[in-house]
C-alpha cells in the first residue's frame, strides 16, 4: 500500500508537469489556457522546481523500496534527477515554455522518470518473472483465452447497455424526435457493434499473440504483451488527446508513444509488484497485466464495481455537458472506463475453452454486425442522422466511432493538403505591407472617437436585434436602433488566436502564431497612430504581443488576467479615466476583448434567482443580459457627454460558440456555425455611413471592420488584394452582389479545419483534416441551421474553393509553393 | 496450430475490412498518382494568372482523364484568362456534363456566350436556374437576360420567384422596381 502510494505521487508529479508542457506545445492551449492562466495552471508552473525536491524524495524512496535497499540504482537516479533539479531551481523551466517543439522536449523528459522507475521494479521482478516454475502450458492458455474472450465479449454487452440505459435519463428534458424506441434501439444496436468490434479485434490480437509466443518465457511473453498494450494506449491517447491539441508529425507520435508507455510500464510494474509480493504465480502474461492475485470471492464484489462504473459514465456525461473541448475530457474518461471494464471482466470471468466453432461464431458476429450497420448507413443516410443524435447522449458511442472512423476511413490526399499548410511554425516568413489607403495621411477632418468592444464568444441569436426571441438585451436593442445591424455578420477565423488579429489587420492572414513583426500588416493600428488617438485599452495577453508601444496609451484592465476582463468593470474604468472630451482634445479610442462569455468563465456563472432564461442557455443568457446592462450605461455615459454622435461604436465579438449543440461546446477546434456567426453594429456618427442604403442582409466578415472605420473617418479603403476586407459604408462600401455571390474560406485558429461559406452564408461546408469529419449545413428561415449530407456536388466545389484559396494565402505573403 | 491459424485468419478478416482504411492509407502513400502534382501545376498558375503556361498542362491532364470535371473548370477558367470565349463556352459545356455540382459553371458559363453575341445566352441562363431552381441569384441573372431581351413578363415571373425564395434580399424588388419604371 505504502509502495502504491508513493508511485502514485510520482506518477501525479510527472504526469501533472508533463501536462503542462503539452499545454504549452499547442498552440491552442498556450494562448487559451497558459498565457492567460486558466485554471490557475501558473500556479503548478510557478511552484514546479520547489516541489520537485519533495517529489524527488518520494521518488528515491519508492526506489529503495523496489530494489530493497540494495544496489546503485536509487543513487544513480537520486544524482541525475538532483543535477536536473540544481538546474530548474536556478532557471526553472516550466514558466518559460511557449507553443513550440521545446515544450513537447520537455513533456517527454518530465515522463522519463517513470519510465525509470518501471524499469527499475521490471529489474527487480526479473528474477520472479523468470523463475522457471512459471512456465506457460497450453492449458494456461487456453484459459487465458477464455478469460479474455468472456472479458471481450462481457465488456462489449455491459457498455453498450450501460451506455444506452443513460442515454433516456440524459435525454430527459430534450426533445429529440429521432431518438424515440426506434432511435433508441438502432443506437444500442450501433453501440454493440462497434464496441464488439473493437473489443473483439483488440481480443484476436491478444490471443494470437499468446499463442503464437506460447513457447516463449513468461518474460518475453510478457514484455510482448507490454509492447501491444502500449500500441493500444498510445492509440487511444492519439485520437483523444493529440487530435484535439492539434499535434502533428513526428512529435505526435514521440508525445503518445512516451505517455503509453510510461502508463502501460508503471501499470505492468505495478502489477508485478503485487504478484511477487503476494507470491501468487501468474499462470499466463495475461494474467500479470490484468489480473488480481486474488480474484474477487462474493459477488457483491463482482458486481459493485459495474454499478460504479455507469455511475462514473453518467458523472462523465454531466461534467462534459458543462465544459469540454472536442470531446477530449469525454474520450478520454471513457478510455478509462473502458479499460477499467475489461479488466474487470477479466478478474471475474471464468477460466472457460472456448471451440474453434464457437470461437469463429462470436468473433464474426461482431464484424457482420459492423459491416451490416455500414451498408445499412450508406442505403440509408437518415441513420446517420439519428446516430448524431444518440451520440450526442452516450459516450461510449462517441469513444467508438472516434477509434473506428479513422482507421476505416483513412486519411485522403486532401486532408493531407491541409495539414501540411496549417500551423506553418517552422517556415520563414516575413511579414507584407498591408494597406487600406496608400498613402495614409491623417483625415482633414476632425476623426470621431472610436469605441471597438470584441467581446469573446458573444453569439448573435443571444442579442436581439438577431433573435425576437430574446428579451434580455434592450439596450442592445436600443443601440442597435441608432446604428447599423449587419444580420449575416461571419467570422473568418473560428477562435481568438487568429481571429483577432485579423480584426485588426483586416485581412486573413498566414495561418501561424503570429508572423511578426505584426505592424506592416496591423491597417487599424496605423489608422489611429496616423491620426493620433489617444488609446484607452485593455492589452490582453494576444494583442500585447502584437501591437506597438504606443506612448499615452490609457491601460485598463491592468494586472488582471485576460480571462477575467469583464466588460462592465472595463467600462467603468473607461469612464472614469475617459481622457478630455473637449474640441482640442485628441480622440479617443476605445478597445477591449471581455473575457465574460467565455466557456471557462461560463462554467462558474450561474443563473440569479428571479432570471429565467426560457428555450436559452440560461448561465451564457444571464452574462448577455448583464453585457447588456453595461454597455447601456456605457452608451448613456457617451451620451451625457455629448459624444455619442462624435463616436464610432462597433459592438462584435471574434467568434460565436456552441453551447451544447449536438453534444458539443467551445470553439476551438471546431467551425460549425453557430461559431462563425457574429453580432456586427456598427453606430456612425451621423452622416458617415452614407447616403445608399446598405444591403444589411449581405455576408459581412470580422475582416470588414477595419476598413468600416476607415471609412467612417472619410478615408475610401480599398482592399489591396482579396484576402482583405472591404468598408460596409460609405462611398468605398462593398457591392452587395458581388458578397451575396461568392465563395470565401473560414479557418479554425489552432488546427486544420477549414470551412467554405457559399451563398451568402446559407450554406456552410467543413472539413476536419485532423479527424477526417466533413461537415455541411444549410440555413433556412424556418429552420435555421440543419446538418445535411455530405455529396461531391458539396465536396470536390468547396475544396477546390479551399486549394484556391490557400494558394491565394501564398501568393500575397510570399509563401513556398503548397505541395 | 489449428487454433492459432483460427486466430490469425480471424485477425486478418478483422483487419481487412474494420482496418481498410489505414491499408488504403498506406498504399495511397505508396502508389504514384501523377494527377495530383500536375492538378497542384494547374491550378497554381491559374492562380498566378499564367493562363498561356497553365494550357498545356491542362490539356493534357484532359488527354489523360477526360472525365475529370475539375479539368474542365480549369480549362474555362484558362480561356477565360487568355480571352477565348468560345473555348472557354465549350469547356463550360464539359463541365456541366461531368460534374455533380453544374451550377458551379454558372454564371460564367452563360457570360461566355453573352460575350459571343451568341443566342445560346438565354437558353443557357435557363440551364442554370435549373441546376439550382432554388437558387436567387441564378433566377435574377435569368431576368435580366429576359428583360434584355424585352421579355418582361418572363423577367417579371423570374425576380418575383427570386422574391419569394429570398425575402430578405433587396435585389428582387429592385428589379422589379426597375422593371416597373421601365414599362412601355
Amino acid at each position: 500500500m505504502t509502495r502504491a502510494a508513493l508511485r502514485l505521487v510520482t506518477v501525479a508529479f510527472c504526469t501533472l508537469a508533463a501536462a503542462y508542457a503539452l499545454l504549452c506545445a499547442s498552440a491552442f492551449t498556450f494562448h487559451d489556457f497558459i498565457r492567460s492562466d486558466m485554471f490557475r495552471v501558473g500556479t503548478f508552473a510557478a511552484w514546479h522546481a520547489r516541489l520537485y525536491w519533495v517529489w524527488l524524495l518520494i521518488a528515491v524512496l519508492d526506489m529503495r523500496m523496489a530494489v530493497s535497499g540494495r544496489g546503485r540504482s536509487p543513487w544513480i537516479f537520486a544524482g541525475v534527477w538532483a543535477g536536473i533539479g540544481a538546474y530548474l531551481s536556478i532557471r526553472p523551466v516550466l514558466p518559460t515554455l511557449a507553443d513550440d517543439h521545446r515544450s513537447v522536449v520537455v513533456a517527454i523528459l518530465a515522463l522519463v522518470p517513470l519510465l525509470w522507475l518501471a524499469a527499475v521494479d521490471h529489474w527487480s521482478s526479473a528474477p520472479f518473472l523468470s523463475d522457471r516454475r512459471h512456465r506457460v502450458t497450453d492449458a494456461a492458455v487456453d484459459r487465458a483465452e477464455g478469460r479474455l474472450l468472456v472479458a471481450a465479449g462481457g465488456s462489449a454487452v455491459f457498455l453498450a447497455v450501460g451506455s444506452a440505459v443513460l442515454v433516456p435519463v440524459l435525454m430527459r428534458g430534450h426533445f429529440e424526435p429521432d431518438l424515440l424506441n426506434a432511435g433508441l434501439t438502432l443506437g444500442l444496436l450501433w453501440t454493440l457493434a462497434a464496441a464488439s468490434v473493437l473489443f473483439c479485434g483488440g481480443f484476436l490480437v491478444l490471443a494470437s499473440v499468446l499463442r503464437i509466443v506460447r513457447e516463449a518465457s513468461m518474460m518475453r511473453q510478457y514484455a510482448l504483451l507490454v509492447v501491444i498494450a502500449t500500441a493500444a494506449v498510445a492509440l487511444g491517447i492519439d485520437r483523444a488527446v493529440c487530435q484535439t491539441l492539434g499535434f502533428v508529425g513526428v512529435w505526435r507520435g514521440a508525445v503518445c508513444v512516451l505517455a503509453a508507455s510510461s502508463l502501460v510500464a508503471t501499470w505492468g510494474a505495478l502489477q508485478l509488484r503485487r504478484f511477487s509480493d503476494a507470491g501468487v504465480r501468474p499462470s499466463s502474461p495475461v494474467d500479470l497485466l490484468f489480473a488480481a492475485p486474488h480474484p474477487a470471492a462474493s459477488t457483491l464484489a463482482i458486481v459493485w464495481p459495474l454499478g460504479a462504473i455507469v455511475a462514473a459514465a453518467y458523472g462523465v456525461a454531466i461534467l462534459t455537458r458543462t465544459v469540454d473541448w472536442d470531446f477530449v475530457i469525454l474520450t478520454s474518461a471513457m478510455t478509462l472506463l473502458w479499460m477499467a471494464t475489461f479488466i474487470h471482466f477479466f478478474r471475474a470471468a471464468p477460466a472457460r475453452v472456448c471451440g474453434g466453432r464457437a470461437l469463429a461464431t462470436i468473433c464474426l458476429l461482431p464484424l457482420a454486425l459492423w459491416l451490416a450497420a455500414s451498408a445499412a448507413e450508406i442505403r440509408w443516410p437518415a441513420i446517420r442522422r439519428t446516430l448524431n443524435r444518440y451520440t450526442v447522449y452516450n459516450g461510449s458511442l462517441r469513444l467508438a466511432e472516434r477509434l473506428l472512423r479513422r482507421s476505416t476511413a483513412g486519411i485522403t490526399p486532401f486532408q493531407r493538403y491541409l495539414r501540411e499548410n496549417t500551423g506553418l511554425a517552422n517556415t520563414e516568413i516575413e511579414p507584407i505591407n498591408l494597406e487600406f489607403v496608400s498613402p495614409l495621411e491623417a483625415t482633414p477632418r476632425r476623426p470621431p472617437h472610436v469605441f471597438l468592444f470584441v467581446i469573446d464568444s458573444l453569439r448573435p441569436d443571444y442579442l436581439s436585434p438577431y433573435n425576437r426571441a430574446v428579451t434580455f438585451t434592450p439596450r442592445i436593442a436600443q443601440f442597435a436602433s441608432e446604428s447599423i445591424v449587419f444580420q449575416n455578420a461571419m467570422t473568418r477565423y473560428g477562435a481568438t488566436g487568429l481571429s483577432l488579429p485579423a480584426i485588426w489587420s483586416g485581412a486573413v492572414g498566414v495561418h501561424r502564431q503570429y508572423v511578426m513583426p505584426f505592424s506592416p500588416m496591423n491597417t487599424l493600428e496605423k489608422l489611429l497612430t496616423v491620426n493620433r488617438y489617444r488609446r484607452v485599452m485593455s492589452t490582453d495577453v494576444l494583442m500585447e504581443r502584437l501591437l506597438m508601444p504606443w506612448p499615452d496609451t490609457i491601460e485598463l484592465d491592468r494586472g488582471r488576467r485576460t480571462l477575467d476582463y469583464d466588460l462592465c468593470a472595463t467600462l467603468s474604468e473607461l469612464e472614469a479615466r475617459f481622457p478630455g472630451g473637449t474640441p482640442s482634445d485628441p480622440p479617443v479610442f476605445g478597445y477591449s476583448n471581455p473575457q465574460n462569455l467565455h466557456l471557462s468563465n461560463l462554467m462558474i456563472a450561474s443563473v440569479p434567482e428571479g432570471e429565467r432564461y426560457e428555450g436559452f442557455h440560461g448561465p451564457y443568457a444571464t452574462r448577455v443580459h448583464a453585457v447588456d446592462q453595461c454597455f447601456g450605461a456605457f452608451v448613456d455615459f457617451l451620451k451625457a457627454r455629448h459624444l455619442y454622435d462624435r463616436s464610432v461604436i462597433v459592438l462584435t465579438s471574434d467568434h460565436g460558440e456552441l453551447l451544447g449543440e449536438e453534444g458539443r461546446w467551445g470553439h476551438a477546434y471546431y467551425l460549425f456555425p453557430q461559431i462563425l456567426q457574429i453580432p456586427l453594429i456598427v453606430h456612425t456618427p451621423s452622416g458617415a455611413a452614407g447616403d445608399d442604403a446598405f444591403d444589411a442582409g449581405a455576408l459581412s466578415f470580422s475582416t470588414d471592420i477595419s476598413p468600416t472605420v476607415y471609412a467612417a473617418l472619410g478615408y475610401l479603403p480599398r482592399p489591396a488584394n482579396r484576402l482583405m476586407g472591404e468598408s460596409l459604408i460609405g462611398p468605398a462600401k462593398i457591392d452587395a452582389l458581388r458578397r451575396r455571390r461568392g465563395d470565401y474560406v473560414v479557418e479554425a485558429s489552432y488546427s486544420a479545419v477549414y470551412g467554405v461559406v457559399r451563398k451568402n452564408g446559407r450554406r456552410v461546408y467543413i472539413i476536419d483534416a485532423g479527424s477526417g469529419s466533413e461537415y455541411a449545413y444549410e440555413r433556412t428561415r424556418a429552420e435555421g441551421w440543419r446538418a445535411v449530407q455530405v455529396v461531391d456536388a458539396i465536396r470536390l466545389p468547396a475544396q477546390r474553393i479551399i486549394r484556391e484559396h490557400v494558394d491565394e494565402i501564398r501568393r500575397v505573403y510570399h509563401l513556398p509553393a503548397s505541395k | 496450430m489449428r487454433r492459432t491459424l483460427l486466430l490469425i485468419t480471424l485477425l486478418c478478416a478483422y483487419s481487412a475490412f474494420a482496418f481498410r482504411g489505414v491499408a488504403r492509407n498506406v498504399l495511397q502513400r505508396g502508389a504514384f498518382d501523377p494527377f495530383l502534382p500536375l492538378a497542384r501545376v494547374v491550378e497554381q498558375r491559374i492562380g498566378d494568372s499564367r493562363f498561356a503556361e497553365a494550357l498545356p498542362v491542362a490539356l493534357e491532364l484532359q488527354h489523360a482523364y477526360p472525365t475529370e470535371p475539375l479539368v474542365a473548370y480549369w480549362l474555362a477558367r484558362i480561356h477565360h484568362g487568355l480571352n477565348d470565349s468560345a473555348a472557354e463556352a465549350q469547356a463550360w459545356e464539359r463541365y456541366v456534363v461531368l460534374s455533380p455540382a453544374p451550377a458551379d459553371a454558372c454564371p460564367a458559363w452563360p457570360e461566355a456566350y453573352a460575350r459571343l453575341h451568341r443566342t445560346e445566352v438565354v437558353s443557357t441562363y435557363e440551364r442554370c436556374a435549373g441546376f439550382a431552381p432554388e437558387d436567387a441569384d441564378l433566377l435574377l441573372d435569368l431576368g435580366d437576360t429576359y428583360a434584355a431581351e424585352g421579355r418582361r413578363d418572363d423577367a417579371r415571373a423570374a425576380f418575383e420567384r427570386a422574391a419569394r425564395l429570398e425575402p430578405d434580399n433587396p435585389l428582387p424588388n429592385r428589379r422589379l422596381a426597375a422593371l416597373r419604371e421601365t414599362a412601355p
